[in-house]
Protein backbone atom coordinates (compact mmCIF):
# COMPACT_ATOMS: atom_id res chain seq x y z
CA UNK A 1 0.00 0.00 0.00
CA UNK A 2 1.57 3.30 -1.34
CA UNK A 3 1.84 6.16 1.64
CA UNK A 4 -0.90 8.95 0.89
CA UNK A 5 1.52 11.53 -0.29
CA UNK A 6 2.74 9.35 -3.58
CA UNK A 7 -0.98 8.81 -4.53
CA UNK A 8 -0.79 10.86 -8.17
CA UNK A 9 -3.95 12.89 -8.33
CA UNK A 10 -5.52 10.43 -10.53
CA UNK A 11 -4.94 7.63 -7.26
CA UNK A 12 -5.89 10.16 -4.77
CA UNK A 13 -9.17 10.70 -6.60
CA UNK A 14 -9.93 6.88 -7.25
CA UNK A 15 -9.54 6.63 -3.40
CA UNK A 16 -11.93 9.93 -2.57
CA UNK A 17 -14.27 8.31 -5.01
CA UNK A 18 -14.57 4.95 -3.21
CA UNK A 19 -14.39 6.33 0.10
CA UNK A 20 -11.40 4.57 1.58
CA UNK A 21 -9.60 8.13 1.59
CA UNK A 22 -11.24 11.35 2.38
CA UNK A 23 -9.78 14.88 1.57
CA UNK A 24 -9.91 15.77 5.20
CA UNK A 25 -6.73 12.85 5.44
CA UNK A 26 -5.23 13.83 2.38
CA UNK A 27 -4.81 17.46 3.64
CA UNK A 28 -3.86 16.72 7.43
CA UNK A 29 -1.08 14.50 6.28
CA UNK A 30 0.09 16.91 3.94
CA UNK A 31 0.24 19.73 6.24
CA UNK A 32 2.02 17.23 8.38
CA UNK A 33 4.36 16.53 5.90
CA UNK A 34 4.78 20.25 5.65
CA UNK A 35 5.22 20.94 8.65
CA UNK A 36 7.74 17.50 9.20
CA UNK A 37 10.22 18.07 6.39
CA UNK A 38 9.73 22.09 4.96
CA UNK A 39 12.08 23.78 7.67
CA UNK A 40 14.77 22.31 5.44
CA UNK A 41 13.22 23.36 2.25
CA UNK A 42 11.76 26.49 2.54
CA UNK A 43 9.57 25.71 -0.14
CA UNK A 44 5.91 27.48 1.34
CA UNK A 45 6.03 31.12 1.61
CA UNK A 46 2.40 30.90 3.89
CA UNK A 47 0.80 27.52 4.59
CA UNK A 48 -2.85 28.60 4.69
CA UNK A 49 -4.08 25.42 6.88
CA UNK A 50 -7.40 27.01 8.11
CA UNK A 51 -8.29 27.86 4.17
CA UNK A 52 -6.80 23.52 3.53
CA UNK A 53 -9.23 22.51 6.43
CA UNK A 54 -12.58 24.63 5.00
CA UNK A 55 -11.66 23.30 1.39
CA UNK A 56 -11.19 19.66 2.23
CA UNK A 57 -14.22 19.71 4.59
CA UNK A 58 -15.89 20.95 1.81
CA UNK A 59 -14.97 18.64 -0.75
CA UNK A 60 -15.71 15.79 1.40
CA UNK A 61 -19.40 16.82 1.93
CA UNK A 62 -20.01 17.10 -1.96
CA UNK A 63 -18.44 13.75 -2.08
CA UNK A 64 -21.14 12.83 0.70
CA UNK A 65 -23.61 14.37 -1.01
CA UNK A 66 -23.52 13.43 -4.50
CA UNK A 67 -21.37 16.53 -6.05
CA UNK A 68 -18.89 15.61 -7.99
CA UNK A 69 -17.01 18.60 -9.22
CA UNK A 70 -13.93 16.46 -11.50
CA UNK A 71 -10.17 15.64 -10.88
CA UNK A 72 -9.53 17.93 -8.31
CA UNK A 73 -12.22 17.35 -6.06
CA UNK A 74 -10.46 17.01 -2.83
CA UNK A 75 -6.99 17.65 -3.88
CA UNK A 76 -4.41 19.43 -2.15
CA UNK A 77 -2.47 21.57 -4.40
CA UNK A 78 0.27 25.22 -4.19
CA UNK A 79 0.58 27.84 -5.77
CA UNK A 80 3.85 30.36 -6.81
CA UNK A 81 3.16 33.19 -4.60
CA UNK A 82 2.78 35.53 -7.68
CA UNK A 83 -0.33 34.39 -8.33
CA UNK A 84 -3.25 36.50 -6.50
CA UNK A 85 -5.37 35.10 -3.86
CA UNK A 86 -8.12 37.07 -2.55
CA UNK A 87 -7.60 37.55 1.32
CA UNK A 88 -4.21 35.73 1.06
CA UNK A 89 -1.33 37.80 0.88
CA UNK A 90 0.83 37.82 -2.48
CA UNK A 91 4.00 38.32 -1.72
CA UNK A 92 5.91 37.67 -5.01
CA UNK A 93 8.78 36.78 -2.54
CA UNK A 94 9.67 40.68 -1.76
CA UNK A 95 9.61 43.25 0.42
CA UNK A 96 8.00 45.21 -1.96
CA UNK A 97 4.46 43.48 -1.58
CA UNK A 98 5.30 41.56 1.61
CA UNK A 99 2.38 42.80 2.89
CA UNK A 100 -0.22 43.00 -0.37
CA UNK A 101 -3.97 41.27 0.06
CA UNK A 102 -5.33 40.99 -2.84
CA UNK A 103 -8.96 41.20 -2.83
CA UNK A 104 -9.91 39.02 -6.08
CA UNK A 105 -8.22 35.51 -7.09
CA UNK A 106 -6.22 35.26 -10.31
CA UNK A 107 -8.33 33.18 -12.61
CA UNK A 108 -5.85 30.30 -12.04
CA UNK A 109 -6.95 30.17 -8.34
CA UNK A 110 -10.74 30.93 -9.32
CA UNK A 111 -10.85 27.89 -11.60
CA UNK A 112 -8.75 25.35 -9.20
CA UNK A 113 -10.99 26.41 -6.04
CA UNK A 114 -14.45 25.95 -8.27
CA UNK A 115 -13.07 22.62 -9.00
CA UNK A 116 -13.08 22.08 -5.51
CA UNK A 117 -9.47 21.67 -4.78
CA UNK A 118 -7.89 22.06 -1.69
CA UNK A 119 -5.29 25.22 -1.23
CA UNK A 120 -2.47 24.41 0.89
CA UNK A 121 -0.76 27.62 0.31
CA UNK A 122 1.71 30.06 -1.51
CA UNK A 123 5.15 28.80 -2.56
CA UNK A 124 8.67 30.11 -2.52
CA UNK A 125 9.93 31.85 -6.29
CA UNK A 126 12.25 33.61 -7.14
CA UNK A 127 11.57 37.78 -6.16
CA UNK A 128 8.80 39.00 -9.26
CA UNK A 129 10.12 35.56 -10.88
CA UNK A 130 13.07 37.23 -12.00
CA UNK A 131 15.95 37.87 -9.18
CA UNK A 132 17.16 34.96 -7.30
CA UNK A 133 18.24 32.33 -5.90
CA UNK A 134 18.74 35.73 -2.98
CA UNK A 135 19.30 35.70 0.71
CA UNK A 136 18.59 39.54 0.99
CA UNK A 137 15.04 38.83 0.68
CA UNK A 138 11.81 38.88 3.40
CA UNK A 139 11.93 35.03 2.77
CA UNK A 140 14.60 32.53 2.62
CA UNK A 141 15.20 30.66 -0.70
CA UNK A 142 13.71 27.37 -1.67
CA UNK A 143 16.40 24.52 -1.46
CA UNK A 144 16.50 21.20 -3.66
CA UNK A 145 14.72 18.37 -1.98
CA UNK A 146 17.48 16.03 -3.82
CA UNK A 147 20.51 17.83 -1.55
CA UNK A 148 19.83 20.85 -0.09
CA UNK A 149 23.06 22.23 -0.87
CA UNK A 150 21.61 23.09 -4.56
CA UNK A 151 19.19 25.16 -6.07
CA UNK A 152 15.69 23.98 -6.82
CA UNK A 153 15.79 26.03 -9.70
CA UNK A 154 13.94 29.34 -10.42
CA UNK A 155 11.88 31.22 -10.54
CA UNK A 156 9.00 28.34 -9.29
CA UNK A 157 11.18 27.49 -6.71
CA UNK A 158 9.09 26.81 -4.25
CA UNK A 159 6.85 24.82 -6.63
CA UNK A 160 8.99 22.06 -8.04
CA UNK A 161 10.59 21.70 -4.33
CA UNK A 162 7.21 20.81 -3.08
CA UNK A 163 6.52 18.90 -5.68
CA UNK A 164 9.31 16.80 -5.23
CA UNK A 165 9.52 16.35 -1.59
CA UNK A 166 5.77 14.97 -1.88
CA UNK A 167 4.15 17.87 0.00
CA UNK A 168 2.03 18.58 -2.71
CA UNK A 169 1.03 16.32 -6.08
CA UNK A 170 0.98 19.28 -8.14
CA UNK A 171 2.02 23.54 -7.89
CA UNK A 172 1.20 26.27 -10.51
CA UNK A 173 4.84 27.95 -11.58
CA UNK A 174 4.93 30.43 -14.52
CA UNK A 175 7.24 30.02 -16.77
CA UNK A 176 9.04 33.03 -18.99
CA UNK A 177 12.55 31.53 -19.87
CA UNK A 178 12.05 28.43 -18.34
CA UNK A 179 10.26 28.62 -14.32
CA UNK A 180 8.62 26.39 -14.75
CA UNK A 181 10.88 23.57 -16.58
CA UNK A 182 13.99 25.03 -15.08
CA UNK A 183 12.64 24.01 -11.24
CA UNK A 184 11.30 20.71 -13.01
CA UNK A 185 14.90 19.42 -14.44
CA UNK A 186 16.58 20.14 -11.23
CA UNK A 187 14.01 19.07 -8.69
CA UNK A 188 13.38 15.56 -11.07
CA UNK A 189 9.75 16.37 -11.98
CA UNK A 190 7.46 16.95 -14.65
CA UNK A 191 7.17 20.70 -15.93
CA UNK A 192 4.01 21.82 -18.30
CA UNK A 193 4.68 25.04 -20.13
CA UNK A 194 1.06 24.91 -22.28
CA UNK A 195 0.83 26.43 -25.44
CA UNK A 196 0.95 30.74 -25.49
CA UNK A 197 -2.65 31.87 -24.75
CA UNK A 198 -4.07 28.20 -23.77
CA UNK A 199 -4.09 29.30 -19.98
CA UNK A 200 -4.90 32.97 -18.70
CA UNK A 201 -2.38 34.71 -16.97
CA UNK A 202 -4.94 37.24 -15.24
CA UNK A 203 -4.52 37.91 -11.96
CA UNK A 204 -0.76 36.52 -11.96
CA UNK A 205 1.94 39.14 -11.14
CA UNK A 206 3.60 39.46 -14.81
CA UNK A 207 7.37 39.42 -15.35
CA UNK A 208 7.28 40.06 -19.03
CA UNK A 209 3.96 40.03 -20.70
CA UNK A 210 4.99 38.85 -24.50
CA UNK A 211 6.51 35.59 -22.88
CA UNK A 212 4.62 34.95 -19.65
CA UNK A 213 2.97 31.49 -19.54
CA UNK A 214 0.96 29.89 -16.51
CA UNK A 215 1.53 26.09 -16.01
CA UNK A 216 1.71 23.02 -13.47
CA UNK A 217 4.87 20.96 -12.09
CA UNK A 218 3.78 17.72 -11.22
CA UNK A 219 5.34 14.08 -10.10
CA UNK A 220 3.11 12.51 -13.16
CA UNK A 221 2.40 13.67 -16.60
CA UNK A 222 -0.95 12.60 -16.11
CA UNK A 223 -1.53 15.09 -13.01
CA UNK A 224 -0.21 17.59 -15.59
CA UNK A 225 -2.81 16.50 -18.02
CA UNK A 226 -5.88 16.69 -15.32
CA UNK A 227 -4.48 20.23 -14.39
CA UNK A 228 -4.49 21.58 -17.52
CA UNK A 229 -8.49 20.22 -18.09
CA UNK A 230 -8.85 22.32 -15.59
CA UNK A 231 -7.02 25.73 -16.33
CA UNK A 232 -7.48 25.99 -19.97
CA UNK A 233 -9.49 28.18 -21.75
CA UNK A 234 -10.49 31.19 -23.24
CA UNK A 235 -10.17 34.20 -21.07
CA UNK A 236 -11.20 37.84 -22.97
CA UNK A 237 -9.68 40.09 -20.36
CA UNK A 238 -6.30 38.23 -21.01
CA UNK A 239 -5.45 39.91 -23.86
CA UNK A 240 -2.65 37.61 -24.80
CA UNK A 241 -5.74 34.19 -24.22
CA UNK A 242 -6.51 32.26 -27.70
CA UNK A 243 -10.07 31.55 -28.02
CA UNK A 244 -10.01 27.94 -29.27
CA UNK A 245 -11.57 25.18 -28.67
CA UNK A 246 -10.62 23.67 -25.32
CA UNK A 247 -8.16 20.33 -25.93
CA UNK A 248 -8.89 16.95 -24.54
CA UNK A 249 -5.83 16.50 -22.62
CA UNK A 250 -6.76 12.93 -21.00
CA UNK A 251 -8.69 10.82 -23.94
CA UNK A 252 -5.68 9.78 -25.83
CA UNK A 253 -2.97 10.37 -23.01
CA UNK A 254 -1.99 6.84 -22.99
CA UNK A 255 -2.06 5.91 -26.63
CA UNK A 256 1.58 5.78 -27.00
CA UNK A 257 4.06 7.00 -29.69
CA UNK A 258 3.98 4.85 -32.35
CA UNK A 259 4.32 5.98 -36.12
CA UNK A 260 5.27 9.41 -34.60
CA UNK A 261 7.99 11.33 -35.87
CA UNK A 262 10.68 12.95 -33.46
CA UNK A 263 13.09 16.05 -34.56
CA UNK A 264 15.94 16.09 -32.44
CA UNK A 265 18.21 19.91 -32.78
CA UNK A 266 21.01 18.28 -31.43
CA UNK A 267 23.05 21.15 -32.16
CA UNK A 268 21.74 23.07 -29.80
CA UNK A 269 22.84 21.22 -26.82
CA UNK A 270 25.26 19.09 -28.24
CA UNK A 271 27.96 21.69 -28.72
CA UNK A 272 26.94 24.15 -26.05
CA UNK A 273 29.16 25.66 -23.88
CA UNK A 274 28.33 23.98 -20.07
CA UNK A 275 26.79 21.08 -21.43
CA UNK A 276 27.27 17.63 -19.16
CA UNK A 277 28.31 14.68 -21.25
CA UNK A 278 25.63 12.91 -18.72
CA UNK A 279 22.82 15.13 -20.07
CA UNK A 280 24.19 14.38 -23.72
CA UNK A 281 24.02 10.88 -22.91
CA UNK A 282 20.60 11.07 -20.87
CA UNK A 283 19.17 12.43 -24.19
CA UNK A 284 20.19 10.01 -26.53
CA UNK A 285 18.91 7.32 -24.55
CA UNK A 286 15.90 9.50 -24.40
CA UNK A 287 15.91 8.86 -27.87
CA UNK A 288 16.24 5.59 -27.90
CA UNK A 289 13.61 4.71 -25.48
CA UNK A 290 11.44 6.69 -27.67
CA UNK A 291 12.45 4.76 -30.89
CA UNK A 292 12.00 1.59 -29.09
CA UNK A 293 8.39 2.64 -28.87
CA UNK A 294 7.89 2.53 -31.88
CA UNK A 295 8.88 6.41 -32.92
CA UNK A 296 11.25 7.56 -35.48
CA UNK A 297 13.73 10.32 -34.36
CA UNK A 298 15.87 12.15 -36.75
CA UNK A 299 18.54 15.09 -36.07
CA UNK A 300 17.15 18.02 -37.42
CA UNK A 301 18.75 21.86 -37.41
CA UNK A 302 16.94 25.14 -35.97
CA UNK A 303 18.59 28.35 -35.81
CA UNK A 304 21.37 29.03 -33.19
CA UNK A 305 20.26 28.62 -29.73
CA UNK A 306 21.98 32.23 -29.01
CA UNK A 307 19.23 33.53 -31.25
CA UNK A 308 16.62 32.66 -29.23
CA UNK A 309 17.90 32.94 -26.17
CA UNK A 310 19.32 36.99 -26.78
CA UNK A 311 15.62 37.31 -28.61
CA UNK A 312 13.91 36.60 -25.60
CA UNK A 313 15.97 38.21 -22.69
CA UNK A 314 16.22 41.22 -24.07
CA UNK A 315 12.50 41.26 -24.39
CA UNK A 316 11.98 39.90 -20.81
CA UNK A 317 14.44 42.32 -19.34
CA UNK A 318 13.09 45.39 -21.21
CA UNK A 319 9.27 44.36 -20.55
CA UNK A 320 10.34 43.65 -16.41
CA UNK A 321 12.40 47.22 -16.17
CA UNK A 322 8.93 48.99 -17.77
CA UNK A 323 6.54 46.76 -15.57
CA UNK A 324 8.71 48.08 -12.27
CA UNK A 325 10.10 51.17 -13.84
CA UNK A 326 8.70 53.24 -10.98
CA UNK A 327 9.38 51.29 -8.23
CA UNK A 328 13.09 50.84 -9.47
CA UNK A 329 13.33 54.75 -9.37
CA UNK A 330 11.84 55.42 -5.96
CA UNK A 331 13.51 52.83 -4.15
CA UNK A 332 15.85 50.56 -5.97
CA UNK A 333 17.41 49.18 -2.75
CA UNK A 334 14.48 47.58 -1.79
CA UNK A 335 14.72 44.89 -4.89
CA UNK A 336 16.84 42.11 -4.20
CA UNK A 337 20.52 42.33 -5.25
CA UNK A 338 20.01 39.93 -8.00
CA UNK A 339 16.68 41.31 -8.92
CA UNK A 340 18.06 44.80 -9.17
CA UNK A 341 21.06 43.58 -11.54
CA UNK A 342 18.82 41.83 -13.91
CA UNK A 343 16.21 44.49 -14.11
CA UNK A 344 19.14 47.27 -14.90
CA UNK A 345 19.63 45.39 -18.07
CA UNK A 346 16.31 46.41 -19.20
CA UNK A 347 17.23 50.37 -18.27
CA UNK A 348 19.88 49.68 -21.30
CA UNK A 349 18.00 48.01 -24.12
CA UNK A 350 17.49 50.42 -26.76
CA UNK A 351 14.17 51.34 -28.89
CA UNK A 352 15.70 49.74 -31.92
CA UNK A 353 17.06 46.69 -29.87
CA UNK A 354 13.32 45.88 -28.53
CA UNK A 355 12.24 46.22 -31.97
CA UNK A 356 15.08 43.89 -33.83
CA UNK A 357 14.22 41.98 -30.64
CA UNK A 358 10.47 41.44 -31.87
CA UNK A 359 11.68 40.89 -35.43
CA UNK A 360 13.68 38.18 -34.75
CA UNK A 361 10.79 36.62 -32.46
CA UNK A 362 8.77 36.31 -35.88
CA UNK A 363 11.20 34.38 -37.78
CA UNK A 364 12.44 32.04 -34.99
CA UNK A 365 8.63 31.39 -34.42
CA UNK A 366 8.34 30.73 -38.19
CA UNK A 367 11.27 28.58 -37.96
CA UNK A 368 10.56 26.00 -35.15
CA UNK A 369 6.70 26.36 -36.36
CA UNK A 370 8.11 25.04 -40.17
CA UNK A 371 10.17 21.98 -39.07
CA UNK A 372 6.94 20.54 -36.67
CA UNK A 373 4.82 20.55 -40.17
CA UNK A 374 7.25 17.62 -40.85
CA UNK A 375 7.37 16.06 -37.34
CA UNK A 376 5.20 15.49 -34.25
CA UNK A 377 7.42 16.61 -31.58
CA UNK A 378 11.09 18.04 -30.85
CA UNK A 379 13.07 16.53 -28.57
CA UNK A 380 15.41 18.39 -27.01
CA UNK A 381 17.55 19.22 -23.62
CA UNK A 382 16.05 21.21 -20.70
CA UNK A 383 18.90 21.88 -18.10
CA UNK A 384 22.50 21.57 -19.59
CA UNK A 385 23.56 20.30 -15.99
CA UNK A 386 22.11 19.26 -12.69
CA UNK A 387 21.00 22.06 -10.13
CA UNK A 388 23.95 24.06 -9.07
CA UNK A 389 24.62 24.40 -5.56
CA UNK A 390 23.86 28.02 -3.79
CA UNK A 391 27.91 28.03 -3.22
CA UNK A 392 28.19 28.60 -6.56
CA UNK A 393 26.40 31.81 -6.56
CA UNK A 394 28.35 34.92 -6.41
CA UNK A 395 25.36 37.81 -5.32
CA UNK A 396 27.36 40.74 -6.95
CA UNK A 397 27.76 38.92 -10.23
CA UNK A 398 24.22 37.62 -11.63
CA UNK A 399 24.83 33.98 -12.36
CA UNK A 400 23.50 32.59 -15.89
CA UNK A 401 23.24 29.06 -15.28
CA UNK A 402 22.94 27.12 -19.06
CA UNK A 403 19.83 25.86 -19.64
CA UNK A 404 17.71 25.79 -23.10
CA UNK A 405 14.18 26.54 -22.28
CA UNK A 406 13.74 30.75 -23.62
CA UNK A 407 13.41 29.31 -27.09
CA UNK A 408 9.96 28.30 -26.82
CA UNK A 409 8.94 30.94 -24.71
CA UNK A 410 10.17 32.91 -27.81
CA UNK A 411 7.91 30.41 -29.64
CA UNK A 412 5.11 29.91 -27.84
CA UNK A 413 5.05 26.43 -28.35
CA UNK A 414 3.81 23.79 -25.68
CA UNK A 415 6.74 22.46 -23.95
CA UNK A 416 7.38 19.75 -21.53
CA UNK A 417 9.78 19.34 -18.99
CA UNK A 418 10.55 15.17 -18.34
CA UNK A 419 12.69 13.96 -15.89
CA UNK A 420 15.30 11.60 -18.36
CA UNK A 421 17.15 10.08 -15.10
CA UNK A 422 19.74 10.96 -12.37
CA UNK A 423 23.69 12.24 -12.93
CA UNK A 424 26.31 10.09 -11.00
CA UNK A 425 26.39 12.65 -8.18
CA UNK A 426 22.37 11.47 -7.58
CA UNK A 427 20.50 14.98 -8.86
CA UNK A 428 17.92 15.06 -11.70
CA UNK A 429 18.52 15.33 -15.52
CA UNK A 430 15.72 16.43 -17.59
CA UNK A 431 14.49 16.83 -20.91
CA UNK A 432 11.90 18.66 -23.25
CA UNK A 433 9.32 17.63 -25.56
CA UNK A 434 7.82 20.43 -27.43
CA UNK A 435 4.74 20.25 -30.08
CA UNK A 436 2.98 22.35 -32.41
CA UNK A 437 0.72 25.32 -31.08
CA UNK A 438 -2.27 24.44 -29.44
CA UNK A 439 -1.46 20.39 -30.05
CA UNK A 440 -0.73 20.14 -26.09
CA UNK A 441 -2.20 17.30 -25.41
CA UNK A 442 0.03 15.01 -28.20
CA UNK A 443 2.65 16.62 -26.21
CA UNK A 444 1.54 15.30 -22.95
CA UNK A 445 0.99 11.79 -24.41
CA UNK A 446 4.31 11.25 -25.83
CA UNK A 447 5.43 12.28 -22.11
CA UNK A 448 3.34 9.98 -20.43
CA UNK A 449 4.38 7.09 -23.08
CA UNK A 450 8.10 7.86 -22.02
CA UNK A 451 7.43 8.17 -18.21
CA UNK A 452 5.59 4.82 -18.53
CA UNK A 453 8.68 3.22 -20.42
CA UNK A 454 11.17 4.42 -18.18
CA UNK A 455 9.52 3.97 -14.59
CA UNK A 456 11.85 7.62 -13.29
CA UNK A 457 8.82 8.60 -11.25
CA UNK A 458 9.29 5.74 -8.62
CA UNK A 459 12.33 7.37 -7.48
CA UNK A 460 11.58 10.29 -5.09
CA UNK A 461 13.80 12.21 -3.16
CA UNK A 462 15.02 10.68 0.21
CA UNK A 463 13.56 13.38 2.61
CA UNK A 464 10.15 12.58 1.15
CA UNK A 465 10.41 9.59 3.00
CA UNK A 466 11.12 10.92 6.27
CA UNK B 1 23.48 56.23 -7.74
CA UNK B 2 24.76 52.35 -8.01
CA UNK B 3 26.18 50.82 -4.98
CA UNK B 4 30.03 50.00 -5.54
CA UNK B 5 29.53 46.76 -4.68
CA UNK B 6 27.29 46.09 -7.53
CA UNK B 7 28.87 47.66 -10.27
CA UNK B 8 31.47 44.91 -11.55
CA UNK B 9 28.26 42.39 -11.81
CA UNK B 10 26.05 45.02 -13.81
CA UNK B 11 29.18 45.94 -16.07
CA UNK B 12 29.40 42.17 -16.73
CA UNK B 13 25.72 41.96 -17.70
CA UNK B 14 25.97 44.80 -19.72
CA UNK B 15 28.27 43.39 -21.77
CA UNK B 16 26.61 40.28 -22.29
CA UNK B 17 23.04 42.15 -22.85
CA UNK B 18 25.46 44.20 -25.69
CA UNK B 19 26.80 41.07 -27.37
CA UNK B 20 22.87 40.09 -27.27
CA UNK B 21 21.84 43.17 -29.17
CA UNK B 22 24.18 42.42 -31.87
CA UNK B 23 22.51 39.29 -32.58
CA UNK B 24 19.39 40.66 -33.11
CA UNK B 25 20.35 42.23 -36.38
CA UNK B 26 19.78 40.12 -38.70
CA UNK B 27 19.11 40.93 -42.50
CA UNK B 28 15.75 42.15 -43.29
CA UNK B 29 13.40 44.29 -45.26
CA UNK B 30 11.88 47.36 -44.55
CA UNK B 31 8.37 45.79 -44.81
CA UNK B 32 9.13 42.84 -42.31
CA UNK B 33 6.50 43.83 -39.38
CA UNK B 34 7.53 42.77 -35.51
CA UNK B 35 6.28 40.27 -34.12
CA UNK B 36 4.24 42.69 -31.53
CA UNK B 37 1.95 44.09 -34.10
CA UNK B 38 -1.25 44.54 -32.28
CA UNK B 39 -4.40 43.19 -33.82
CA UNK B 40 -7.20 45.24 -32.85
CA UNK B 41 -9.52 42.03 -31.91
CA UNK B 42 -7.74 41.38 -29.08
CA UNK B 43 -7.47 44.93 -27.68
CA UNK B 44 -11.06 45.58 -27.72
CA UNK B 45 -12.64 42.30 -27.12
CA UNK B 46 -13.27 42.99 -23.44
CA UNK B 47 -15.59 45.66 -24.31
CA UNK B 48 -18.15 43.34 -26.27
CA UNK B 49 -20.01 41.71 -24.15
Amino acid sequence: VKPLYELSIAEAGRALRDGSVTSVALTEDALGRIEAIDGKLDSFITVTADRAHADAAAADADFARGVDKGPMQGIPYGLKDIYNTAGIRTTCHSKLRVDVVPDADSVVAAKLKAAGGVLLGKLATHEFALGGPSFDLPFPPARNPWNTDHMPGGSSSGSGAAVAAGLVRMAMGSDTGGSIRGPAAYCGTVGFKPTYGLVSRRGVFPLSTTLDHCGPLSWTVEDSAITMGILAGYDKLDPASADVPKPDFLSGLNEGVRGMRFGMPRHFYAEAEGVSPEVVAALDKAAQTLTDLGATVEEITLPDYDLFNACGRVIMFTEAYAIHEADYRSRPLDFGQLTFMRMTLGAFVTAADLQQASRLRRELCEAVSRKLLTYDALITANALGTAPAFADIDPNNPPNFPIQTMAFNVTGHPALAIPTGFSASGLPLSMQIVGRAFDDAKVLRIGAAYEAATGLAARRPACATV
Amino acid sequence: VIPEARRPGLLAGFKDLRKMVGLLRQPRTAANEPASTFSIDTVTRSLNS
